[in-house]
């Protein structure tokens, strides 16, 4: 049988998990593209040293299981993902050497013709 | 002497074969030369539209359209299991049949006056048919267009009588490409389009060097993945495949590697830019993969006119433009995979993939703009091209034939 891994303690993270578990990667995009560098930087610090073990308990559970509270926590972590360059590379919420991520319309399909 | 020098030798990163003096520029600018590209390369090149299995089923159909030409494609799946492709114009008065990008349906009505085809472009029913004097269904059938697949994508030719078949065409690339892209497993997982001001060859040569990397990814992925260094290699008797580019991991990596990528990295790898552990090999299709090179990453063809394909392990990913005027053009990036996501450690791993070679995309599509506004303001008369990107010289060399009517380089 395997080991049952328990839910990290994310009591100190619960306000910035609130604010970052949004739904959609183009959700986290626009939050990171309108926050400071102190919100973020804050967000980042608070989650980074938890999100191995947040990752290893998330993973025991099938994607379609998770609990609402899980659901919420998957979102934060993946928002990981969104600061990271800005954290580690950037040192800005945005990238000044690209073009505005927003005109990067997500297609639903190979032959979806949408754009902005 | 046998070893790792050996097994690490990684191909020359490109050279002069193919001439060392500048390039014109007003080729990106000139309306002049744009009105030439439509009649002779859009009208009669093969154009990939498709993914074959988005019409895998008798009554699928997807849309396909090339904004310069105006020209709208319907591309269907018949109940005789053949594909085809159409105007999307009724015989009528030329009203669009289909609206959507793709969809299933037993018969094409127009929204006009009702007019009906069949999947096989038959004219099938007309209202009111006794109000047309000598009226013959048989003799108004939906115009046809050229049509074949390849790697499982569907391509298009305008030409009615195409000069090359498909698979002629895209030659270098033979059986085991075709084979190992159309494998059924492969599956689209996400993409992106926009709108640019730009040539729409601006964006496709964009991707076929590396000499950028250092300068342009300097806040992403430099140091990661080679620059200067990335393999060049030009095909002068290909007709549509005029270079490759390759890239091989460094043996030393330099740049940031984050606490967040690395624990992607943990639970797969789905960025272009790491080596890819999903194991994917499609029957007969060995040999598209540089798989026994310890180093390499991906491979990606230039298929002319407007297409770049990478191929890594794990991942096909297509870069397409298409013109809407000699400044404007739509660019679209489209990814592939093999299976689905089960976890959320692979979950993880997709999604901090995905974000790294947007930010990437992003900071390749930054110079295009402003490079097309220097060409259309006259600032410079041509460029300068080095060994390393060489394939923009294949590509222009493509072109240039293209334009004289002639099917090869040479």
């Amino acid at each position: 049988m395997s080991n049952i891994i328990n839910r990290p303690d994310i009591s100190d993270a619960l306000a910035e998990i609130d604010a970052w578990s949004l739904a959609t990667t183009e959700d986290r995009l626009v939050k990171r593209m309108n926050s400071s560098m102190e919100e973020i930087n804050r967000f980042y610090l608070l989650m980074a040293p938890k999100l191995p073990a947040i990752i290893d308990y998330l993973n025991q559970f099938k994607l379609s299981d998770l609990s609402e509270e899980d659901l919420k926590l998957s979102r934060a972590a993946l928002a990981m993902c969104e600061v990271d360059n800005a954290v580690n590379k950037w040192k800005k919420p945005t990238l000044s050497t690209g073009i505005d991520t927003l005109r990067m319309t997500k297609k639903t399909g190979f032959n979806d013709r949408a754009t902005l | 002497m046998m070893g790792n020098v050996d097994i690490l030798a990684i191909p020359p990163l490109g050279s002069h074969e193919l001439g060392t003096e500048a390039i014109p520029a007003d080729h990106y600018s000139s309306q002049e030369f744009f009105e030439l590209e439509k009649e002779h390369i859009f009208k009669k090149t093969w154009l990939l539209a498709a993914r074959e299995s988005n019409v895998a089923k008798p009554g699928d159909y997807v849309t396909f359209f090339i904004d310069a030409l105006e020209t709208s494609i319907i591309i269907t799946r018949g109940q005789d299991q053949q594909l085809r492709a159409f105007y999307n114009a009724c015989t009528h008065r030329g009203a669009y049949l289909l609206n959507k990008p793709c969809g299933h349906t037993k018969f094409m009505t127009c929204g006009f006056h009702g007019w009906v085809f069949n999947l096989e472009g038959k004219l099938v029913n007309v209202p009111s048919e006794e109000l047309f004097a000598d009226f013959d269904k048989d003799k108004l059938p939906l115009r046809s267009i050229s049509i074949d697949t390849w790697g499982g994508f569907v391509f298009i030719n305008l030409d009615p009588e195409p000069e090359h078949d498909l698979h002629t065409y895209l030659q270098p690339l033979g059986e085991a490409f075709d084979k190992y892209l159309g494998h059924s497993d492969w599956s689209w997982s996400y993409g992106w389009r926009s709108k640019f001001k730009s040539n729409w060859k601006l964006l496709v040569d964009a991707q076929i060097e590396g000499y950028h990397v250092d300068q342009t990814h300097i806040n992403t992925i430099a140091g990661a993945i080679p620059g200067c260094n990335a393999p060049a290699e030009v095909y002068p008797d290909s007709i549509g495949v005029p270079a490759k580019i390759s890239a091989y991991l460094p043996e030393k990596i330099l740049g940031v590697q984050t606490d967040v990528a690395l624990l992607s990295a943990k639970h797969g790898a789905t960025s272009l830019y790491t080596k890819s552990e999903n194991e994917f090999k499609a029957e007969k299709g060995e040999g598209v993969l540089n798989e026994t090179h310890p180093l390499w990453i991906f491979d990606a063809y230039l298929l002319f006119p407007n297409v770049v394909l990478f191929i890594q392990k794990g991942q096909i990913l297509l870069q397409r433009t298409i013109p809407i005027s000699p400044n404007e053009c739509y660019w679209e990036v489209d990814f592939f995979h093999t299976g689905e996501i089960q976890d959320f450690g692979q979950l993880f791993n997709s999604e901090q993939g995905r974000i790294q070679i947007r930010d990437v995309l992003t900071e390749d599509l930054y110079t295009a703009e402003g490079i097309q506004m220097n060409f259309n303001a006259g600032a410079l008369k041509e460029v300068q091209i080095n060994r390393q990107e060489i394939p923009i010289r294949a590509y222009y060399h493509r072109l240039m034939a293209a334009m004289k009517g002639k099917g090869a380089n040479k």
